[in-house]
């Protein structure tokens, strides 16, 4: 047996009763929350509805906190110790991880499904359930988008906490970046439709809300811009899953525990969001103090300090700049 | 054999270790000595391979401990090693058992009984000594051909102590296992070990062996009927000195007949050559800055 089979054989055993406890609370939470209703007319069956939103809840849920649960242990300075001494290169170490936490995903949310599709049994007359199949596996890899991203994001982290917060920004950032790019160049309406959708949790949130409605045989239609975002979004994945082997075998070990420095992290987030907000000129000055203040909050998270760098105060400097220069253009 | 090759590593700026060369001989027991905050912890994780080194290489026989095949040949015991709340010595030795094929379980058994160890009960409920010797007992019985030791007698009771020597010159002589142990304790470490590495001034500045290198010291110490004559030392080797008003005891880094024969040109009232112990020889290395 590899020292990848080894070690990921290990992991999974060690993790199997972890994973159990979240199936158990994931199928709770869908037991409860899953409505499946056949609607009497006259007092004939006459049609059924609906509400699987639990569903991508949950696999947006696991997409989060799967990442989180698989690499905090590398968090840790005193267990890299351990790991990274270990007869396992560092590459197998986070494949196995990664593995590990999607083999889980999928099987939890595909008992999830399971459950959904015994509870359409009884109005399968009103439904049409075949659909299922579609809004599972489009679904599944909108969460798999999501999963890779945080898995993507957390490397990029010292701490899980700050982990936590890049990837609040991380959700963020592609939104805000494309929508004001917009409104301060291109100025094209339609393509707001399309910035719309410019969120890791998009691609989930769409399939799950148009293949919801197939299954209650309605007609459904997926717009373009549903579509081209779908595919930006999957490179996007692909491309997190690349960042991610990539800084875990070259990560170093002895930062853990401290700030965290990474280009892809904090250092170049704050200034991105901020300058991308104050882009396109006239925001109200209130609006840009609160900018401005998220920045100074997110700056000393950062550095858990409030004693901020000189790099940071240019930062805040050039965001009040943009501010003043957008505002001045647009009057 | 290892060989250590111009390996620098810094830490958010600032330097850690610079420029360390050392060869370790195969099948030897090496200790690792430095005042605290040297980099010795450093060295043994970049040995380990947990930290990846800015400048120069470790070579295990041509090969980088960044190399899976080499780090199946080495264990790497850290000062604080980390459990998880539940883990028990059965469930680390299912761990190591998966990934060391070579883990012995006999040699586990022995220790463990020997240490009088539950192996069943959380390690979190052990003492530090216990959890210590838990540890100490998984590392033996995986017989790497390198084992890293970190403070390993840290927490220890003697009794302990005795068995885990006991233990490591087994191991050597069994499997010609080489370890490098790092602690303070060097009168523990002149007990066992054969070789030495001093880190002093973020590099090796010193490393031999033990015996070689204590046998070139001299200590002596002198007492005078009235004060200590003025000029005593001088054009002596003098390494360190502690002095009172007739009493004076002196380290010499020099031949020793002749120290002696120059001193006792002063005529004092006692003369008497002591010998000089590994931890003296490190103190004198230390404070007076001078090459062992």
């Amino acid at each position: 047996m590899t020292s990848f089979k080894r070690y990921a054989l290990y992991h999974a055993k060690s993790t199997l009763l972890r994973g159990a406890v979240m199936a158990a609370i994931c199928l709770l939470l869908c037991f409860a929350f899953l409505d499946v209703t056949v609607i009497q007319e006259n007092g004939v069956d006459s049609w059924a509805y609906i509400s699987l939103s639990i569903l991508p809840l949950i696999l947006a849920f696991l997409a989060i906190v799967m990442p989180i649960l698989e690499l905090d242990g590398f968090k840790n300075r005193r267990n890299l110790d351990t790991l990274l001494s270990l007869p396992v290169s560092r590459t197998k170490m986070a494949a196995a991880h990664f593995l590990n936490g999607l083999v889980q995903l999928v099987v939890i949310y595909s008992l999830c499904v399971l459950l959904g599709l015994m509870r359409m049994l009884p109005a399968a007359a009103f439904l049409r359930e075949q659909h299922l199949l579609s809004y599972y596996l489009l679904t599944l890899f909108g969460g798999l988008i999501v999963y890779a991203i945080s898995c993507f994001v957390l490397v990029q982290a010292e701490t899980t906490s700050d982990g936590i917060v890049l990837m609040l920004l991380y959700a963020l950032t592609p939104y805000v970046l494309l929508i004001s790019f917009n409104a301060a160049w291109l100025h094209i309406r339609e393509l707001e439709n399309v910035f719309g959708h410019a969120f890791p949790f998009s691609p989930l949130a769409d399939m799950a809300s148009l293949y919801e409605k197939a299954i209650e045989a309605k007609d459904i239609f997926i717009p373009n811009e549903t579509l081209a975002m779908y595919i930006f979004w999957c490179v996007v994945a692909l491309l997190a899953v690349v960042g991610y082997f990539l800084t875990f075998a070259r990560h170093r070990t002895e930062r853990v525990g401290g700030i965290s420095e990474t280009f892809w992290g904090y250092r170049v987030l704050i200034p991105l969001l901020g300058i991308s907000l104050m882009l396109p000129g006239g925001i109200d000055t209130a609006l840009a103090v609160m900018i401005l203040i998220a920045m100074t909050v997110l700056y000393i998270i950062y550095r858990r300090s409030v004693r901020l760098r000189r790099s940071d105060l240019i930062m805040l400097a050039v965001t009040t700049g943009v501010f003043l220069i957008s505002s001045m253009m647009q009057s | 054999m290892i060989n250590i090759l111009s390996l620098t590593h810094h830490l958010g700026g600032a330097v850690i270790l610079q420029d360390v060369n050392l060869t370790i001989q195969e099948g030897s027991i090496l200790g690792l000595v430095g005042v605290n905050g040297a980099g010795k912890s450093t060295l043994l994780r970049l040995m380990a391979g947990v930290y990846l080194p800015d400048e120069g290489r470790v070579d295990y026989d041509g090969h980088t401990p960044a190399e899976e095949k080499t780090r199946e040949g080495i264990f790497f015991l850290p000062d604080d090693p980390y459990f998880t709340h539940n883990a028990t010595m059965c469930s680390m030795l299912q761990m190591y058992l998966s990934l060391y094929p070579s883990t012995d379980k006999a040699v586990y058994r022995r220790l463990t009984d020997g240490f009088g160890l539950d192996e069943k009960k959380p390690l979190r409920t052990f003492s530090k000594g216990m959890r210590r010797q838990a540890y100490i007992a998984l590392a033996l019985a995986i017989r790497p051909r390198y084992l890293l030791l970190d403070e390993a007698f840290d927490g220890l009771d003697p009794l302990s102590r005795k068995t885990v020597k006991g233990e490591l010159i087994r191991l050597v002589e069994e499997t010609g296992t080489t370890v490098i142990i790092s602690s303070h304790s060097l009168r523990e470490l002149e007990d066992f070990c054969d070789s030495y590495a001093i880190i002093n001034g973020k590099t090796v500045s010193s490393s031999g062996d033990i015996s070689e290198k204590t046998a070139r010291y001299c200590r002596f110490m002198l007492a005078f009927a009235e004060a200590v004559p003025a000029g005593l030392f001088d054009g002596l080797p003098l390494v360190s000195v502690e002095r009172s008003d007739r009493f004076v005891r002196a380290v010499f880094d020099g031949e020793a007949e002749e120290i002696e024969r120059q001193l006792s040109a002063f005529s004092p009232a006692v003369l008497e050559r002591l010998p000089v112990d590994f931890e003296e020889a490190f103190i004198s290395e230390i404070e007076g800055g001078k090459k062992l």
